[in-house]
């Protein structure tokens, strides 16, 4: 199936239904605050079981893009960002809407959206096939190598503490150790529970981490609902052409920046959409604007966040690895599916790719036409009692960790799981990394030994293979840098203190 | 605007959830690499099964012991810039009010509901709507309009969920 195979594919009735109902899915869930995308993917993903892999990968695509869309009513409507990456838009679009042009606000969010979103596509299918022909080649030291690359850039760039970082990365690849060893055949790690002979399948953890400890976290701010909102109105909902060339070079530049940082693993929407902000207010002409209100800051939030989606996209087809949450549940569809994510999924199943490159583009233009037309019956969403729609979604979350295996085991996991997305999440460790661990330790571990046993049980092709050792030196510099930024920023203080 | 002593208290908590953190990964990565020292070599695989785990484990806990040193030298670890989970250990809203024992008494009530599902032969539909009725009438306001609100969507919800997965996805729900 060609790229236009895969518009026309998506163009069949019940194909198309299956779109449309993941982007209102994603929306709604993303208007929702304390229902985020990651949330519903995690939850949805058992029941593809029952779909074809080509269907479910367009379910969970539109899902995907249709929930980061979703989180600007609510930011610009309450204050709250319905979801983790619309933050940055709560600090313009809230004050613009509450000035009594809350259609504005949401049309130039929504403007930034489409055009992030278009702009993403356009590197998702300019970049992924050339990178996938380069990846091709790697062998298991380079694989390797790449996934120790991949864990440190994650910790390094997931913000804040690089030491919290690695941590959760490294616990997330203990968690994923447990069961039958895939090479030797022998059971390992079960501390005798005969439950663990299967390993802890990585659904209901993530269920667990992302779904139930968000759950929890907003049973704590259930009083939020009660208080002041923005009526929402259609009045400047749709932005004149004017409007798109004014902004067009923010727009341009943000969605840059969010393609760039969605390629960056562990990174992700938020950070995207808070550094195109910060850079649209240090280039801007008016920053004392920002955070009252500015049409710039708007734009530049919301093509920032967009654009991510293609970028995380780029490293999970062409290398199988995943860019942050959506894209790990995205790996863990596929891998369901038997599919291989990685530069042979463009070899065996190239019509899964491209019909996860046509569900992006198409996505994107139905969650544009949806959040035009559609937004005042969207924010009315974000009002629901939350009383209402937390037990019944707690009750998916059970479901979801059950139905894969059938095993209660599985139930009990999860809530373990939300205990400790929760006690992480406390402790202020970046849950990024650890979904990565979690997911990559498998292929990690796998590579190594197939490496080892081609070359007689010796480390040394890691560092004779120019790939491998490139990607070791970056994984090295990477290592380096946050602990030397770090030094320099005591040090500062320090000197200033005395 | 947080005060000095409002600074000093902020500090303390996370310099124990640091140290929670911190310990807590000692403890895991000790009981995974002496789980894993148990095992045997396999043949015609120089790694073997339990290499990679103690790896990981050694790392961890070295990682883990390096930062007690340094919370107990006074330095913190820092923090994660962006959450993926909203709403965890923030600073207390103005607008209103943190219900932390709501969370608690919600997660205490999930954990009963899934000991009623798959350790006692309870039923799953009448355990789902139990559990959606008491759950929502603890979340709401708890006036007689929202505890007749409540009953009803547990009532339909639990009936319809029950439906849907064992008629439409042939489920077979514990």
């Amino acid at each position: 199936m060609s790229l236009f195979d895969a518009f026309l594919y998506l163009a069949v009735p019940s194909h198309f239904l299956i779109l449309l109902g993941g982007v209102l899915m994603g929306i709604a869930v993303g208007v929702m605050p304390g229902i985020t995308a990651g949330m519903l993917l995690a939850l949805v993903l058992p029941f593809t079981y029952y779909m074809t892999s080509t269907n479910a990968v367009v379910l969970l695509i539109a899902m995907f893009i249709g929930g980061v869309s979703g989180g600007l009513v609510t930011a610009t409507l309450m204050r709250i960002p319905g979801e983790p990456n619309a933050v940055m838009t709560c600090l313009d679009g809230y004050p613009m809407a509450k000035s009594g042009r809350p259609g504005r606000a949401l049309g130039l969010g929504n403007a930034g959206s489409i055009v992030g979103g278009v702009i993403s596509w356009g590197a998702l299918v300019l970049l992924a096939p050339p990178l996938a022909k380069i990846a091709v080649v790697l062998g298991p030291w380079e694989n390797f190598a790449l996934v120790i690359m991949a864990l440190v850039l994650i910790s390094s760039l997931s913000g804040g503490s690089f030491i919290k970082g690695l941590m959760a990365g490294l616990f997330g690849m203990l968690v994923a150790m447990p069961g039958v060893d895939e090479t030797s055949g022998m059971l390992r790690l079960n501390f005798g529970f005969h439950e663990m002979d299967g390993g802890l399948d990585s659904l209901p953890v993530i269920i667990g981490v992302f779904a139930l400890s968000q759950l929890i976290a907003d049973t704590m701010h259930i009083g939020q609902q009660n208080i002041e909102h923005v009526r929402a109105n259609m009045r400047g909902i749709l932005i004149s052409f004017r409007d798109y060339a004014t902004h067009g070079w923010n727009m341009l530049r943000s969605s840059i920046i969010g393609v760039w940082m969605g390629i960056l693993p562990g990174v992700g929407a938020t950070i995207a959409s808070i550094v195109a902000y910060t850079t649209a207010k240090n280039l801007s002409k008016t920053p004392e604007q920002f955070g009252k209100g500015s049409e710039e800051a708007i734009v530049a939030a919301e093509s920032a966040n967009n654009a991510t989606t293609g970028g995380t996209l780029i490293p999970l087809l062409t290398l199988g690895i995943p860019g942050g949450l959506a894209d790990s549940i995205l790996l863990g569809a596929l891998v369901i599916h038997n599919l291989q994510p990685g530069p042979l999924l463009y070899i065996n199943n190239p019509g899964i790719v491209n019909a996860i490159m046509a569900a992006h583009l198409m996505a994107h233009v139905i969650m544009f036409l949806f959040m035009t037309v559609g937004v005042i019956l969207f924010a009315r969403l974000a009002l629901l009692n939350r009383a209402w729609i937390f037990p019944t979604v707690l009750v998916f979350c059970v479901i979801g960790a059950y139905a894969l295996n059938n095993r209660g085991f599985d139930v009990w996991v999860m809530l373990v799981f939300g205990a400790i997305g929760f006690g992480l999440e406390y402790a202020k460790a970046p849950l990024a990394p650890f979904v990565i661990g979690l997911v990559l330790a498998p292929l990690a571990e796998k590579e190594l030994r197939s490496g080892l046993m081609s070359s007689g049980g010796t480390l040394m092709p890691l560092v004779e293979r120019p790939i491998s050792l490139g990607f070791l030196v970056v994984a090295a510099l990477m290592f380096i840098w946050p602990l030397w930024r770090d030094w320099r920023r005591q040090r500062r203080a320090g000197t200033a203190v005395s | 605007m947080m005060g000095g002593g409002d600074v000093n208290q902020q500090q303390r908590r996370e310099r124990r959830a640091d140290l929670g953190l911190a310990l807590a990964m000692i403890v895991v990565s000790a009981a995974v690499w002496w789980e894993a020292s148990k095992l045997g070599p396999a043949p015609f695989d120089p790694l073997g099964p339990k290499s990679f785990p103690i790896w990981i484990a050694g790392a961890l806990g070295l990682l883990s012991l390096v930062s007690v040193i340094m919370i107990l030298c006074g330095r913190l670890l820092g923090r994660s810039d962006t959450s993926l989970i909203l709403g965890i250990g923030e600073e207390a809203p103005t607008d209103y009010t943190l219900r932390p024992g709501l969370a608690l008494a919600a997660a205490a009530l999930t954990a009963v509901y899934v000991a009623a599902l798959t350790l006692t032969g309870a039923g799953f539909l009448w355990t789902t709507i139990a559990y959606i009725g008491v759950l929502g009438w603890a979340l709401s306001d708890r006036t007689k309009r929202h505890t007749l609100i409540a009953a009803t969507i547990a009532v339909i919800g639990g009936s319809a969920i029950t439906y849907l997965f064992t008629k439409i996805f042939i489920l077979d729900l514990p």
